[in-house]
């Protein structure tokens, strides 16, 4: 099965909005969740143990899932001095040759991250509480892997562009 | 020699603007290799993020702070701003300058004080017929005023770097906020005291004071007015956590500005998540590949070498400050200020330590040179948004910004040299 451009780029779509109903999901439950502790911890003087944990976990997810945000709009932080003084020509080159070079370092990070998790895996190591280390860690090869598909692709429109 | 090709050809692509984080990544990767160290280190280093406390703050402000600049709190402040001292032009810039740097400590220091206030003052300073130039000028230093002072998140980003270091002299957030009061402060009363005596000769057109008007404009401004004055009040007192702040606020902000105010629809929020959380997972991505890259700095004795190096050639403190002062506003000129944190921090902490630099003060040392850095020709951030924003040639930006830069240039000397400015209420 061969798909058209249109149904191509209403997968690409749903999957933007998959994207941001994550990133959404994850800010409001830990607003929530920093809102509960904070009642708690001052009204009744307990908190949820294990609330903290998974708070940071959940900053992890969302600094992680906000890169693949800034990866689809190129919103990446960036020096950029160079490119003022390129070509048009030039600086298609460059962006084609930066957006390689990002995938092919993502794929490297998600690559070993991935080797990573199954030792821990196999070591059965806990997060904390009862919830395993691969589960709250897999969002690192997870988004990397993501990361380095959008560069790959920007690189390969960047090139189609060059051909014309 | 390797390695030295390797840092070159890094920086170069750095240059060509490829996104930082992956260039520090390979840095890293490179070092971790070269180390004989197992490259699946690398999701160690990065998990080091779920393993931060504090970080929380940073998502959580980048979202208020989006918030707060699609509603139109902006507005509300300029009508306050008018209202009170619109009828007495001295108090009128005075007060404009700190209503800037609240304006930007709650919205972090992203050029969204000049889109947002900076626009709506700048015809009101224009009507009242001060000069474009100045008023372009005063607007765009406006955009990195409150870099120093809470809760603005280059401020909050420097305290969670420097905790990572495990240095022989540890320091709170709040020591951090404290240290950032009196150094505003002087900021903004040298920007007035410029700002007053340049405009002495001219006729300014003043609104006449209306009880009324002042009445209205804090009637529609009395939820907002309550936050930053909680905020402060109890991250000074220590009577909150700065984590615990950031989702209050968080919490109040949304429900203010979407069912009180009813400036921002439900199906905007998601949009305003989505691009805050751009931000704020772009500086946290650079923040967990630069610690891996500062651990292949510590393992390769890079800031024992560097200290050596700098001891040898410079033997004064104050001379270590002043080179540091150059090279910081370089840096803040070329680099966003997140990156030049989590790069420069780690490198430059140990050494300013070992000059006997205490390092509450050298974060404010760093941040005021940034702020600086924003607006330095001829690539600080806030002259591009300004000129952008104003619709002017940026060589005009540059002549008009020159002044302030120069004023607060003298001010960062000032509070580069007397340490006490920063440390007096600390300790």
């Amino acid at each position: 099965m061969v798909l058209s451009n249109t149904q191509i780029d209403s997968i690409i779509h749903k999957l933007h909005q998959l994207e941001d109903s994550v990133v959404v999901a994850l800010l409001m439950s830990v607003i929530v969740l920093a809102l509960i502790q904070i009642i708690l911890r001052n009204v009744f003087d307990e908190g949820i143990v294990w609330a903290e944990s998974l708070l940071r976990v959940q900053v992890l997810w969302l600094g992680l899932f906000g890169g693949i945000l800034a990866a689809r709009k190129s919103k990446q932080l960036n020096i950029d001095v160079l490119s003022k003084y390129m070509s048009v020509n030039m600086k298609a080159y460059s962006a084609f040759f930066n957006n390689i070079f990002a995938a092919m370092i993502c794929i490297i990070i998600s690559y070993f991250s991935m080797v990573f998790l199954q030792l821990e895996y196999e070591a059965s190591s806990v997060a904390f509480e009862k919830v395993p280390f691969w589960i709250t860690a897999s969002v690192i090869p997870f988004s990397f892997l993501i990361m380095s598909i959008k560069y790959a692709l920007k690189s390969y429109i960047e090139l189609n562009q060059l051909n014309k | 020699m390797l390695t030295i090709t390797v840092v070159i050809l890094l920086i170069l692509i750095a240059l060509s603007g490829a996104p930082l984080f992956s260039v520090i990544a390979a840095g890293a990767l490179y070092g971790f290799y070269i180390a004989g160290i197992d490259l699946q280190v690398i999701a160690i280093e990065i998990y080091r993020i779920a393993e931060t406390p504090l970080l929380i703050a940073l998502p959580l402000f980048t979202f208020t702070g989006y918030l707060l600049s699609e509603s139109n709190t902006s507005q509300r402040m300029l009508n306050l701003i008018q209202s009170m001292v619109g009828w007495m032009p001295g108090a009128m810039l005075v007060v404009t300058f700190v209503f800037f740097a609240i304006f930007t400590a709650f919205t972090g220091a992203s050029g969204v004080t000049i889109v947002a206030l900076g626009a709506l003052l700048y015809p009101a300073l224009i009507k009242a017929k001060y000069s474009e130039k100045f008023t372009l000028g005063m607007v765009t230093s406006s955009g990195s005023l409150g870099l120093l002072l809470a809760p603005s998140l280059p401020l909050i980003l420097y305290g969670i770097v420097a905790q990572q270091m495990d240095l022989e002299i540890q320091f709170t957030l709040n020591d951090l906020f404290i240290a950032g009061l009196m150094p505003s402060a002087i900021m903004i009363i040298a920007l007035s005291i410029y700002a007053l005596y340049k405009n002495k000769q001219l006729k300014i057109k003043t609104v006449n004071f209306s009880n009324r008007n002042l009445q209205k404009a804090i009637w529609d401004m009395r939820w907002e007015i309550p936050m930053p004055v909680l905020l402060l009040s109890g991250i000074y007192s220590g009577l909150f956590v700065i984590s615990e702040a950031a989702a209050l606020i968080a919490i109040y902000v949304i429900i203010i500005e979407v069912f009180i105010y009813k400036e921002i629809k439900k199906d905007q929020i998601i949009n305003i998540v989505r691009e805050s959380m751009t931000m704020s997972g772009s500086i946290l991505l650079i923040l967990a590949v630069s610690l891996a890259l500062t651990n292949v700095f510590i393992d390769a004795e890079l800031p024992e070498t560097l200290f050596e190096i700098i001891n040898e050639n410079i033997e004064s403190k104050y001379t270590f400050l002043i080179l540091l002062n150059i090279f910081l506003l370089f840096i803040g000129a070329i680099l966003d200020i997140f990156s030049a944190l989590v790069i420069i921090v780690p490198l430059i902490l140990p050494v300013a330590i070992n000059f006997g630099i205490h390092p509450v003060h050298l974060g404010v040392i760093f941040l005021a040179n940034m702020q600086i850095g924003y607006m330095t020709p001829p690539v600080g951030m806030n002259l591009f948004i300004s000129s952008y924003r104003f619709k002017k040639p940026i060589s005009e930006v540059y002549s008009a910004s020159i002044p302030f830069m120069l004023v607060l240039l003298v001010i960062l000397l000032v509070i580069t040299y007397i340490p006490e400015i920063s440390l007096i209420f600390i300790e």
